[in-house]
């Protein structure tokens, strides 16, 4: 290989002798390592970007979840804790079935009879009722993965009922005005990381409406909370919130502000009508719920409020239900962590009781996800059909290096060099040129990458505006290199690169060296 | 080898299909022995070069079997056959015209993969072939620079470069000046006893003819020793 190499490196070295060879040689690396540059850029950002909207879209949720089938409330297991006094004669939520030491709480002497059309129990091979929740945990907890955690959660749904009162400066009177907002409520104990992450520090303002609060009211939570606030302030603990209430950022842009109370009403049965009840609440805290499409809807909550809602409840919601989050230190391995789960609550017969989703499948994610790897893959497309585009140039450089060399090519023939080994040495020129392309082309993608913010400072300063809108960029573009587009550009580059170089170098082996020889004799 | 010639042809035909068909060698048979010259004369467009290209295995012949060095070159591949039995010297020289003195002359190497760096033994043959071609001092100029004979001289320490058994010539002093031409026959022929090489020379000029061992002509496509 070194005779191909050292012909090939010769070749590629440009010339006044052979200008033409060499000016379509420099405009063939100049245009390749643009095209990679662009790529490697775009993808890079763009890879960036999806991974700040996945943070963002699922900030409010587990990479997975784990939630109960239809199946689950039709068995036995669910059931039977409606007709059992052990259990109050009341279903359980996931978190109360965890919790309960009884898997079966049915006592055919105190319980009434099981009718015909009530479930058949799901039993194991010794007779034992499966426990559908705790085993189900445990299947969660012994993935090998690291750091997996499963945390029930629970929303509700009620509708949200804000009363401000603001104090005039000047005349001191108290202006009154009211905020509605239909909600999801989530129950909030604290153990969702990504929640207290997102909760945004409160202001000079909201620590005097607070105190106004204070001053109005007896609360020993808001107390207990202020007196946390004061202490951390900037640094919310909503374990510390009692009956308070964290919600979505924007209500702060519509002047609502710690400290302010209200309630969340819902409708439960009382007697033969439906009558309105309410629960009183105040705002303890503001999140950023990210680009979760029903973010600004979603409410924490205490566990004791949403249970309450919950019991009451008469919609039907993809959005509301009971179910298992589970947290992973990687999310990239959320498909891989999926289907590990499945099969081992398929091994445990339990599989039908559980439906489990990652995070590319929840229905407020699937959308957007889908959408971004898509856009991904046509991006991908045309880099890949710009790419082929600049290395057709490599082909036009070495058949023209091919006419330039015959004598060359003749002569080495001559001397021994076989027609396979000529076309190795143009191969080699094809790839070299891609290789050299695709180093340049990263470098100043690197370059690029690292400079990024001052770039869109320069872009914004000449458009006169964001030149990235920060509602969905952010507010500074991601920086970090993507290795996949490195890998995806680089792969791409020197195989289009090689298969560019293969026609001259057919061409080449086909050269006959005694028609040139002649020719030239 | 013992008696074996280090070439031999037997009726060696060519015919060439294109732009009308036809058979420029009728069945040419030679055999070349160690150590031994051979001059091919005829006229112009009888075929020598051609038959010089199907002897050093350049051009496949129609019909006829050609043996290097023992081995048939049905049964080996023909460029490395030429790079290791075979040394062409041309009437265009035919250097690397981006390439030195040195480099030139140890492309074979090069191409035999041999190793070709300063303490390498190629190396030190190279320099002792271009030290005796009288080039020393134009080791590293780049062979474009150079005038005719000197060319010529390259060409001949590169066909020497792998230590072949065999050299063939076509026209070696056909593009040089008559004083030039008279060094040149005589360092290749000085070559060939020095390194007992087996030389086949194409010539129109009958004093190069003349130094040679033994003579043909090649007329209508048969070659008849003179």
């Amino acid at each position: 290989m070194r005779f191909e190499l050292t012909v090939a490196l010769k070749y590629l070295i440009p010339k006044w002798r052979q200008l033409s060879v060499s000016i379509i040689s420099l405009i063939s690396v100049l245009v390749i390592s643009l095209v990679v540059w662009l790529v490697v850029l775009f993808l890079s950002v763009t890879d960036g970007i999806e991974r700040k909207w996945i943070d963002e879209l699922i900030a409010l949720n587990a990479p997975l979840r784990m939630t109960p089938t239809e199946a689950y409330y039709q068995s036995y297991y669910y059931e039977v804790d409606g007709i059992s006094l052990d259990s109050n004669y009341t279903t359980k939520t996931i978190g109360e079935k965890l919790v309960s030491l009884q898997t079966e709480p049915y006592d055919p002497t105190i319980d009434q009879e099981l009718s015909h059309d009530f479930p058949i129990a799901d039993r194991d091979a010794d007779g034992k009722l499966k426990d559908i929740v705790k085993e189900g945990y445990a299947a969660i907890q012994a993935l090998p993965f690291k750091g997996v955690r499963p945390q029930e959660f629970e929303i509700s749904f009620g509708n949200l009922r804000l009363q401000l009162l603001r104090e005039e400066t000047q005349s001191g009177e108290v202006k009154q005005s009211f905020i509605t907002q239909v909600s999801y409520i989530a129950a909030h104990d604290g153990e969702n990381c990504r929640v207290n992450q997102m909760v945004i520090p409160p202001t000079a303002e909201d620590f005097q409406n607070l105190h106004h609060a204070l001053s109005q009211t007896n609360l020993p939570d808001l107390k207990r909370f202020y007196d946390s606030l004061a202490l951390n302030a900037g640094h919310l603990d909503p374990t510390a919130l009692g009956e308070g209430l964290l919600i979505a950022k924007h209500f702060k842009k519509n002047g609502v502000m710690l400290g302010d109370q209200g309630y969340i009403s819902y409708y439960a049965s009382a007697g033969s009508s439906m009558q309105e009840q309410r629960i009183p609440i105040y705002i303890a805290g503001f999140y950023d719920p990210g680009m979760m499409p029903v973010g600004n809807k979603l409410l924490f909550a205490d566990r004791a409020i949403t249970a309450q809602l919950r019991s009451n409840l008469s919609v039907s919601d993809p959005m509301l239900g009971n179910g298992i989050n589970i947290w992973i230190q990687d999310i990239s391995e959320a498909a891989s962590v999926k289907k590990n789960l499945l099969q081992a609550l398929e091994e445990k017969g339990i599989g039908k009781y559980w439906d489990v989703q990652s995070y590319h499948d929840y229905e407020f994610t699937k959308p957007i996800l889908d959408q971004l790897q898509s856009d991904k893959n046509l991006f991908a497309l045309i880099a890949l059909i710009i790419l082929v585009v600049a290395c057709s140039n490599i082909i036009s450089m070495l058949i023209l290096l091919v006419n330039d060399k015959k004598k060359e090519i003749g002569i080495l023939q001559s001397l021994g060099a076989s027609p396979k080994r000529i076309a190795v040495i143009f191969g080699l020129c094809g790839f070299a040129t891609g290789l050299i392309s695709c180093v340049i082309g990263t470098i100043a993608a690197l370059l690029t990458l690292k400079n990024l913010q001052s770039l869109v400072d320069i872009l914004s300063f000449f458009q006169g505006r964001e030149a990235f809108q920060s509602v969905f960029y952010g507010s500074k573009l991601p920086n970090d290199v993507s290795v996949e587009a490195l890998i995806f550009v680089s792969v791409a580059t020197l195989m289009i690169s090689l298969l560019a170089g293969i026609i001259p170098a057919v061409k080449a082996a086909r050269i006959r060296p005694t028609e040139i020889l002649k020719m030239e004799g | 080898m013992g008696n074996q010639p280090v070439l031999s042809a037997k009726n060696i035909r060519k015919i060439f299909s294109h732009p009308i068909e036809i058979e420029i060698l009728k069945g040419v048979s030679l055999d070349l022995q160690a150590g031994e010259s051979i001059a091919i004369m005829g006229t112009s467009g009888e075929g020598k070069s051609t038959l010089l290209h199907i002897l050093g295995t350049l051009e496949e012949p129609t019909s006829g079997e050609l043996v290097i060095a023992g081995k048939s070159v049905h049964t080996n591949p023909p460029p490395s056959l030429r790079n290791s039995h075979i040394g062409f010297v041309f009437q265009s020289f035919h250097l690397l015209e981006d390439y030195t003195v040195l480099q030139n002359v140890l492309m074979p190497a090069l191409i035999a993969g041999k190793e070709i760096h300063q303490h390498s033994e190629a190396y030190a043959r190279g320099m002792d072939l271009v030290r005796k071609v009288g080039l020393a001092s134009r080791l590293n100029y780049p062979t474009k620079l150079l005038s005719g004979g000197e060319k010529q001289r390259v060409s001949l320490a590169r066909a020497l470069c792998n230590d072949p058994e065999i050299l063939l010539a076509d026209e070696p002093s056909g593009n040089l000046d008559h004083t030039t031409s008279k060094q040149i026959q005589e360092l290749l022929l000085g070559a060939v006893k020095e390194f007992n090489k087996s030389l086949i020379v194409v010539t129109h000029d009958s004093s190069l003819a003349d130094l040679c061992e033994r003579q043909f002509i090649l007329c209508n496509g048969y070659l008849t020793e003179k």
